[in-house]
């Protein structure tokens, strides 16, 4: 009796091949298109993946918890990248967002895609993402706590790469505060070999509570004016 | 058993119990389907239209037919009971009985990520050891667990295709279960109701293994898991009180 389960079992040997010479040769065609230093055409192709969270402007979308990114730089998108494929970030059982984007950057799956998307978010022009969380904080006494803060992001909030840290301008006001306090719990930032996220953590310590964290926003938020 | 070629490895200690029912169910189903398929066929050549000859109108409605479908009929509703009884016991054994447990884990399924929470040292769930592990379900052969199913966001389902064993997790609900696995190895954990962008991109693995290297993966791991609650950098834990209405789900 086991012929009849043998006799299905060699079908599929048979009709498995072909499925993946079809398959190879599908991934021929776009290898091809991936010559090239960071292919903007590829990747546009590849940013219809993102668009359903970071939408077609780049400008985030709170409801999906996915921040900008239009305009952000490309060596800190590719970065980030590598670390949410690599499962430095996001990993985290209490990470909603960071689980979300995890399988994400799984769909580029060769270097070259992630430095093309990484490439084009760079190329997208950067959005004014709306105020969205209600409480606000105190922007002067946000400028005392920035002071540790612009070491590394910059004194008008535009990022240093040498630093590996981002650009906090033009940056949700939602996402600088949920990432603050995944800091702040070592959400983010406790990959192994992470150093940039555990420096974080280190930094986020300098705000001592809820407030601070809306005070530093606010002055973040005056210097995008 | 017929179809072992094509099904997994039987790991739980009711897989081989569903295998038996894949069985009976193709051996019963597949018989009649084939003989009526020959039957079909054969009719259809041996009475096929030939010159000169008109054909016969019947209406079935006469004994000397209307037996050949009775005589049919027999069988099929016979085999359809021995069907219904094996599944519902099947059925019982795997879905509403509840044996006792020697162990208990916490799935909590969530866009789009497997979080298990294990016992520690002292297999007390809800303790500071208890080890959280991201797409790793790490079990002990031989041992009966009762696994406490969760959904943060929208409806998933728990398919560990070696155990034979799916169950939806529905949000806002905790579903008890419970396997008991029969063979060491690693094997795949997925999820089987679709959930999102991310659905197919959801995989996890169970890891199966003796006894003795289980209570070891504990130890080292429930270590960890102490130190860690006490981290370095910030002297937060990772309690649940950590997280904030921005982090906790909105979902569309
Ligand atoms: C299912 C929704 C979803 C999709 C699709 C998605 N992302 Fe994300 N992405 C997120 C979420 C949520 C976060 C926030 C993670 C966090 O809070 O740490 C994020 C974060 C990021 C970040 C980090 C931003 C920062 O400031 O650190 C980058 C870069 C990024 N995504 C790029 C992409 C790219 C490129 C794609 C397409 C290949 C993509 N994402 C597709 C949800 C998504
Ligand atoms: C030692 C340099 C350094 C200092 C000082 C520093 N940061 Fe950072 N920051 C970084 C680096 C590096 C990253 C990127 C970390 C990563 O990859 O997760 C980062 C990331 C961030 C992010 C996440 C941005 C994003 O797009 O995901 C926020 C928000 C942030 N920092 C806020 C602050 C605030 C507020 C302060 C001051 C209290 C501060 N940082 C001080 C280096 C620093
Ligand atoms: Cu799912």
């Amino acid at each position: 009796m086991t012929l009849f389960g043998k006799f299905i079992g060699n079908t599929m040997i048979r009709v498995l091949p072909l499925v993946a010479a079809l398959a190879i040769g599908g991934f021929a065609i776009q290898a091809s298109a991936e010559d090239g230093e960071a292919d903007l055409e590829r990747g546009e192709e590849l940013y219809s993946l993102c668009v359903k969270c970071h939408k077609a402007d780049g400008g985030g979308d709170s409801a999906v918890l996915a921040p900008a990114i239009a305009g952000m730089p490309s060596w800190y998108v590719e970065k980030q990248l590598q670390n949410f494929k690599s499962g430095i970030r996001g990993l985290h059982a209490k990470d909603t967002g960071g689980l979300r984007m995890y399988p994400m950057s799984k769909w580029l799956r060769t270097e070259a895609d992630q430095e093309a998307v990484a490439a084009y978010v760079a190329n997208m022009p950067a959005t004014q993402p709306e105020r969205e969380l209600e409480e606000h904080g105190d922007a002067a006494k946000g400028a005392g706590y920035y002071a540790v803060c612009g070491a590394c992001h910059g004194a008008s909030g535009e990022g240093n790469e040498g630093m590996g840290a981002p650009p906090l301008i033009g940056q949700s006001d939602w996402y600088l505060k949920s990432s603050i306090e995944k800091y702040k719990a070592a959400i983010r930032g406790s990959g192994k070999g992470d150093p940039f996220g555990a420096a974080m953590i280190g930094m986020v310590a300098t705000l001592p509570d809820d407030n601070a964290i809306l005070d530093v926003i606010a002055h973040i938020q005056s210097l995008e004016k | 058993m017929i179809l072992d070629s094509l099904l997994p490895a039987a790991a739980s200690s009711y897989a081989a119990d569903i295998d038996t029912l894949f069985d009976v169910i193709t051996l019963l189903v597949g018989i009649p389907f084939l003989i009526s398929c020959y039957l079909f066929f054969a009719f259809i050549l041996r009475f096929k239209a030939k010159e000169g000859h008109k054909a016969m109108y019947i209406t079935g409605t006469e004994h000397k037919y209307m037996k050949w479908i009775h005589r049919a009929h027999i069988p099929i509703l016979t085999f359809d009971l021995v069907i219904v009884v094996m599944a519902v016991q099947v059925w019982y054994d795997v879905k509403q009985d509840l044996p006792e447990m020697e162990s208990e884990v916490r799935v909590i399924a969530q866009q789009w990520a497997w979080t298990f929470v294990h016992p520690g040292a002292d297999n007390v769930q809800g303790t500071a050891d208890d080890i959280t592990k991201i797409n790793e379900l790490h079990v002990s052969i031989d041992k009966l667990y009762h696994f406490k199913l969760e959904s943060r966001d929208v409806l998933h389902n728990f398919s560990v295709p070696v155990f034979r064993l799916k169950q939806d997790a529905v949000p806002g609900r905790v579903i008890t279960g419970w396997f008991e696995p029969v063979i060491a190895g690693e094997f795949d954990i997925q999820c089987a109701e679709i959930c999102g962008i991310g659905h197919g991109l959801m995989p996890a693995r169970i890891h199966i293994s003796s006894a003795s290297e289980h209570a070891a993966w504990v130890q080292r791991e429930s270590a960890a898991a102490l130190a860690q609650t006490h981290s370095p950098f910030t002297g937060v834990g990772t309690g649940p009180a950590n997280v904030k209405p921005e982090l906790q789900l909105v979902t569309r």
